[in-house]
């Protein structure tokens, strides 16, 4: 019979009830016969000894055995007597009634008391018994004794719990079926609710469920079909529900894939991993992937190069766009953008939402072809460094021979004019002034010529930035230096306040000194009189800067547009321009580069003051290694001592003007100058006449400058001639040709004598000679080299210390990128040495 | 319980109705009268011969381990009373016996005897056995003022030979004292003192008892071991217990005062067991029952359960024809056959023609007959106490004079020893034999 799980609780419960019941009952009801009987017993044969013990007087003493036999036979027929003996007063048993004989114990005998007298009584083979035992005539006659058998007791007992239990078996029985019957009531309907609701479970609403009981039982089954109704509803509502949004998500869906499908870019996102899980046809075409399934992919698997580490890089600079060139199939450049793809904190992406931060899911990569920007990019700097060399080449001539000219002329020829030739006289003054203003008109033009170049370059990006630690009072002093003739020259005062203590920060040195200049000669040109101020201090995480002047003032308007290009203050009209009306724009393009801001604060008829803000950034990483001395400034600034001008030197340039006007300024020098015009020529000349120094410009027909340096290094002749690169190429290509120094036409000749009589020096022994020290056995090309006056070697780091062991003294250039690797206190302790950290 | 009726008196027709019969054959109208006549004659006559009878009242074991008692001793008695009525009864009265059974239970016993006197017995006459008379004596104590008697109940046992109810009482046989007594002498002269007890654990088997623990005493000895069984016990029932019981001590000889069907199981069980003593019964056993039973459970066995087998009598054995009441016992014994108690007697029961209880109730009638015919009225009761105790140095042709007096209500004294010889009881000559 199967029973119902809930039937088969009870039915223990009951089993144990019943069971404890019954025997507790049993057991009581043992307990309480078995007393009552015994009680009973006792009284029996306390009445059956008295009556024995009076009625046997006489007979007792007559020693008629037989009639007290008798007697005690008679009783022997009460219920619960076992045994009766009567003894005589010498407690010789004189009747009794064992069958078959009187047991040892008995025979024995016992103390006879004077009174009625319990005890029990174990007669081993016979039972157990209450023995009775009554004196007869107070002893004398003798005594009575009756054993009441307990085993009568015993049994009477036993029977009576066996009819309980039987009964209560016989109970249990009929509970259990009737339980059964009850709970199977109950059990049945709570199956079919079970079952029901396992339809339910499985969405079959549909399922009903009657109900039958007007009990609990059938209350719950109404609720359940009411739940049913109302789960049915629910859930074809969240159905329709769901579809409706299925169908959004899916139109949304299918938008954005079109979106991506359709954008010009090529989209790539992978996960946390750097696995591709989404991209679009064009990423397939960029990368020439067609036919490949990337999805799940490792980038590291499908691409090289940058390309391959972009996503890993992405996810270590989470607030960063990170952008690179990454090469395309077909020989095509690609730009690609990458951001690191982040959850919300509050997004709860899991169990709990990550309380710091947002976590990475991943990174989206934009790539875009910029093949033909970067061949316009390239033909962009292609032109401009064209232009600037066409530009600067007929310049430098220009110039340069109206400078010549007017040398010339001051010194040579003027003078040796008859004062009394009115006349020519006059000429001359004219001719002077004449020649002046080619000159100024010269410069100006030159200044014109570089500051378009430049802020054509810094707009395009094209300015390799040469950050370094700078302090601003070393570039305000530099710059006050260089401005205090001008200043003078107006009659004005300068004045510089800077805060001490300022932090070094990292900057392109020269190219604040530009924006100090301008700010300055700006100030200078734009004050009739008074004064100009310098202020420098640190306003939170900036350094402050501003050059005030008591000028005229600028009037808003103009203060809208004076940053603006080619715009100055004031009518240009009726005015002369004083300047090209692009310092601005380039001081503008410059501090922001710095992540600073650049402004004019001015009321008109007050002066005006000019403030720019630099960052304090970046400062610390290269403070902590740079404690060593600050990088050697320019001190070459020696003033040259005259008639020193020994030498030979070769100028290489392939423009007759240029090696004419070279010519004649060294020669004016006391060089001795020859000259080539081609490369081939050069190093023949080099090998033939082994020229102390020579100049070679760049921008050569057939073979080039560089390529020309080369073979003069390659030559042991010509290995160690210093050669000074003037070209018009920018400073950059100047550093990679190998030079020793490098200038930038039109030529500063102060600066290129300068360079040229250091670097002659430095030929001896006793120009301090720099050691630069290789990145992973890498030389480093740096502009700070030209400062150095005398020989630049490259080393290693152990060569570096067992030349410094060996009593080298001179610079040490330290590349910055390994400059935490260097025991830079043990090397600025040396003190032979400066050392220099530069940036490359 | 069954009242006789009267019927049971002869069987015997009424005389009137044998003239009327005679007449008859003559003229039908006048056979008619007469017969009628007869009748009336015949009915008032029963009537009258109702009144002209002499009723005794007996209560026996007629049922049970006494049967064989009860009925020898009825049909021993009815033979010579059968005899006194043919010969004109007592005074012109006939002695009519009306037997009940009493199943040897002292309840049953003391009903019949209330019954009995309700119905006007003149006295109580051939009870059986020692519990059942025990306790019908205060009954007679109680109906004192009616002159109630009981004579000669078939029973040694004390109670009714002792005060305060011995004068109620009148006793032939002796006394189970007397037999034990003389049965331990016996055994105690051939050098058995280790004398053990084996009897019915009542007032018969207590009394036994109670006669070998004095007649031991008397010599200075006790009992040295003693066992009961319950009364009642058949002979299927295992004695075993008991002759273990006995066996402990050692005895070497036992006294056995129980019934046949016991004494006989422990004679059985007692042989086989090795217990080889001498074992003396008293004459309640039913000796001859007694043996029936032996040779028939010996002749299973495949041994003589009868030897070392020494019986009391109280009376001399019916085999002894040299004495005068034995040849009329015997010559009335065969007139009367082997009639029975037809309503008392249940299932099969073969009567012996003879035996000693027949003999004991054949010599209790004789005694009583005398005691009737001193009585001027035998109807009443009040003279019977006088009538008995006038009896002096009665001869009833045993060889031993019956005496009673007021003092003493013991008729005779005799005890007889027997033993087994050819399968039947014969006087002991010799006790030597038993010598250890």
């Amino acid at each position: 019979m199967k029973m119902s799980r809930l039937f088969r609780k009870t039915l223990v419960a009951i089993v144990i009830i019943f069971g404890l019941v019954a025997n507790a009952t049993a057991l009581l009801s043992a307990w309480i016969l078995y007393k009552d009987l015994s009680e009973e017993y006792v009284t029996k044969g306390r009445a059956i000894a008295g009556s024995i013990a009076e009625a046997s007087v006489e007979l007792l003493l007559n020693r008629d055995a037989s009639t007290v036999q008798a007697m005690i036979d008679k009783f022997l027929e009460v219920e619960g007597v076992g045994y009766v003996y009567v003894v005589d007063e010498e407690g010789r048993i004189l009747s009794h009634t064992f069958v078959p004989g009187v047991p040892d114990q008995v025979r024995q005998g016992g103390a006879d008391t004077r009174d009625v007298s319990v005890k029990n009584v174990e007669l081993p083979g016979v039972g157990t018994f209450i023995q009775v035992s009554a004196p007869i005539l107070a002893g004398v006659a003798g005594h009575v004794r009756v054993g009441m058998d307990t085993d009568i007791i015993h049994a009477k007992i036993r029977s009576a719990v066996v009819q309980q239990e039987l009964l209560m078996l016989l109970m249990l029985a009929v509970s259990v079926a009737v339980f059964s019957l009850l709970i199977k009531g109950v059990s049945r309907p709570l199956t079919e609710l079970a079952e029901y609701a396992r339809r339910l479970q499985a969405h079959d609403f549909s399922a009903r469920i009657e109900v039958s009981s007007d009990d609990e039982v059938g209350l719950l089954a109404s609720t359940m079909n009411s739940m049913a109704d109302e789960l049915s509803e629910l859930v074809s509502g969240l159905e329709r529900a769901v579809a409706d949004s299925t169908r959004e998500l899916q139109g949304a869906l299918a938008h954005m894939r079109a979106i991506m499908d359709n954008m010009a870019d090529g989209l790539l996102v992978t996960d946390a991993t750097g696995r591709v899980t989404n991209y679009n046809p064009p990423l397939i075409h960029m990368f020439g992937l067609e036919g490949a399934d990337i999805t799940d992919k490792d980038t590291r698997q499908l691409f090289s190069g940058v390309m391959a580490g972009l996503p890993v890089a992405a996810m270590a600079e989470p607030s960063e766009i990170l952008t690179a060139e990454v090469r395309l199939s077909g020989g095509r450049v690609g730009k690609a953008a990458a951001s690191a793809i982040h959850s919300r904190p509050d997004d709860a992406k899991g169990d709990q939402p990550r309380p710091s931060g947002a976590a990475c899911l991943g990174t989206v990569i934009l790539v875009r072809d910029i093949t033909s920007e970067k061949e316009v990019d390239r033909m962009k700097t292609e032109f401009i460094s064209t232009v600037s060399h066409e530009l600067r080449t007929p310049l430098t001539s220009v110039l340069g021979f109206a400078k010549i000219i007017r040398k010339k002329f001051l010194e040579d020829i003027e003078p040796r004019l008859e004062a009394t030739d009115k006349k020519a006289l006059r000429a001359a003054g004219q001719i002077g002034d004449n020649i002046g203003i080619i000159v100024s008109e010269g410069e100006r033009l030159t200044e014109l010529v570089n500051d378009v170049l430049d802020i054509a370059k810094m707009e395009s990006g094209k300015i390799q930035w040469d950050l370094a630690p700078v302090t601003i009072a070393e570039v305000v002093s530099r710059s006050v230096t260089t401005a205090r003739s001008l200043v003078e020259h107006k009659g004005l005062s300068l004045s510089v306040d800077i805060s001490p203590g300022l932090p070094s920060f990292l900057g392109d040195h020269d190219r604040l000194i530009q924006v100090m200049l301008n700010l300055i000669s700006n100030a200078v040109k734009f004050t009739p009189s008074g004064g100009i101020t310098i202020k420098a201090f640190i306003e939170g995480e900036m350094i402050r800067v501003g050059v005030i002047d008591t000028g005229p003032g600028i009037s808003q308007k103009d203060q809208e547009i004076i940053f603006e290009k080619f715009k100055q203050a004031g009518d240009t009209l009726t005015e002369k321009p004083k300047g090209t009306g692009l310092g601005l724009p380039i001081c503008r393009q410059i501090v922001d580069r710095h992540g600073g801001r650049i402004w004019v604060e001015s009321t008109p008829g007050q002066g005006s003051s000019f403030w720019f803000t630099l960052p304090v950034r970046g400062a610390a990483r290269e403070a902590e290694a740079a404690s060593g001395p600050l990088p050697a400034s320019r001190d070459r600034l020696q003033p040259l001592p005259a008639g020193t001008g020994q030498g030979t030197i070769l100028v290489v340039d392939d423009e007759p003007p240029v090696r004419l006007y070279l010519e004649q300024l060294l020669a004016d020098e006391g060089f001795r100058v020859f000259s080539a015009a081609d490369g081939p020529q050069a190093i023949d000349l080099a090998v033939t006449h082994r020229p102390d120094l020579i100049t070679m410009d760049l921008m050569m027909p057939g073979m080039d400058g560089a390529t020309t340096i080369r073979h003069l290094r390659a030559n042991p002749a010509t290995k160690d001639i210093p050669v000074v690169v003037i070209s018009a190429l920018p400073a950059r290509e100047c550093e990679r040709a190998g030079g020793d120094a490098s200038m930038i036409k039109p030529v500063d000749e102060t600066a290129l004598l300068e360079t040229i009589v250091s670097l002659l020096r430095g030929a001896g022994k006793d120009t301090r000679p720099c050691m630069v020290l290789k990145r992973n056995g890498e030389e480093i090309k740096s502009p700070l080299l030209m400062i150095c006056p005398g020989k630049v070697e490259h080393t290693t780091r152990e060569d570096l210390w067992r030349r410094l062991d060996e009593g080298f003294a001179g610079t040490v250039f330290v590349p910055g990128s390994i400059s935490h690797e260097m025991d830079l206190a043990k090397l600025s302790a040396n003190p032979n040495i400066h050392v220099v950290i530069f940036s490359e | 319980m069954k009242k006789a009726p009267p019927a049971m008196s002869a069987g015997r027709t009424p005389p009137c109705s044998a003239l009327a019969a005679r007449h008859a054959g003559r003229s039908p109208a006048l056979a008619a009268a007469l017969l009628s006549a007869a009748l009336a004659v015949a009915v008032w006559a029963t009537g009258a011969m109702a009144s002209q009878e002499i009723r005794l009242g007996m209560s026996a074991g007629f049922h049970g381990p006494t049967r064989g008692l009860a009925v020898e001793l009825y049909r021993g008695a009815m033979a010579y009373f059968e005899h006194v009525n043919a010969e004109g009864g007592v005074g012109g009265k006939k002695v009519v016996l009306v037997a009940v059974n009493d199943d040897y239970d002292p309840l049953p016993a003391i009903e019949n005897t209330i019954r009995l006197i309700q119905d006007d017995v003149l006295c109580l006459f051939g009870y059986l056995g020692t519990p059942t008379v025990t306790r019908v004596l205060p009954l007679l104590k109680s109906y004192r003022n009616k002159d109630v008697y009981l004579f000669f109940p078939f029973t040694g046992a004390q109670p009714q030979r002792e005060p305060p109810y011995d004068q109620f009482v009148f006793n032939l046989r002796a006394s189970y004292r007397a037999e034990v007594k003389a049965l331990v002498d016996a055994l105690v002269r051939v050098g058995r003192t280790r004398v053990a007890v084996f009897y019915q654990a009542d007032a018969y088997g207590r009394s036994g008892w109670d006669g070998a623990r004095m007649a031991l005493a008397g010599h200075g000895l006790e009992i040295v071991a003693e066992a009961t069984y319950r009364r009642g016990t058949p002979f299927t029932e295992s004695m075993r217990a008991q002759v273990d019981e006995l066996q402990k001590s050692g005895p070497d000889a036992v006294i056995s005062v129980g019934a046949y069907p016991a004494c006989a199981a422990f004679i059985r069980d007692a042989r086989a067991a090795g217990l080889d003593v001498p074992i003396a019964n008293v004459s309640f056993v039913g000796s001859d029952l007694l043996l029936r039973v032996l040779l028939d459970a010996g002749r299973d066995m495949g041994r003589d359960l009868t030897a070392g087998l020494i019986n009391s009598q109280v009376a001399p054995s019916y085999e002894d024809v040299s004495l005068p009441a034995v040849r009329q016992y015997r010559r009335l014994m065969e007139s009367y056959g082997d009639r029975l108690p037809l309503d008392l007697v249940q299932g099969e029961y073969r009567p012996f023609r003879f035996s000693q209880v027949g003999l004991e109730g054949f010599l209790n009638a004789k005694v009583l007959v005398e005691i009737l015919r001193r009585m001027h009225n035998p109807l009443d009761r009040r003279q019977l106490r006088d009538a008995a105790e006038s009896i002096h140095d009665l001869d009833i042709g045993i060889g031993e004079p019956v005496s009673f007096d007021p003092k003493n209500h013991q008729g005779l004294n005799r005890v007889f020893l027997t033993v087994v010889k050819n399968d039947q009881f014969v006087p002991l000559r010799d006790m030597s034999v038993f010598a250890k």
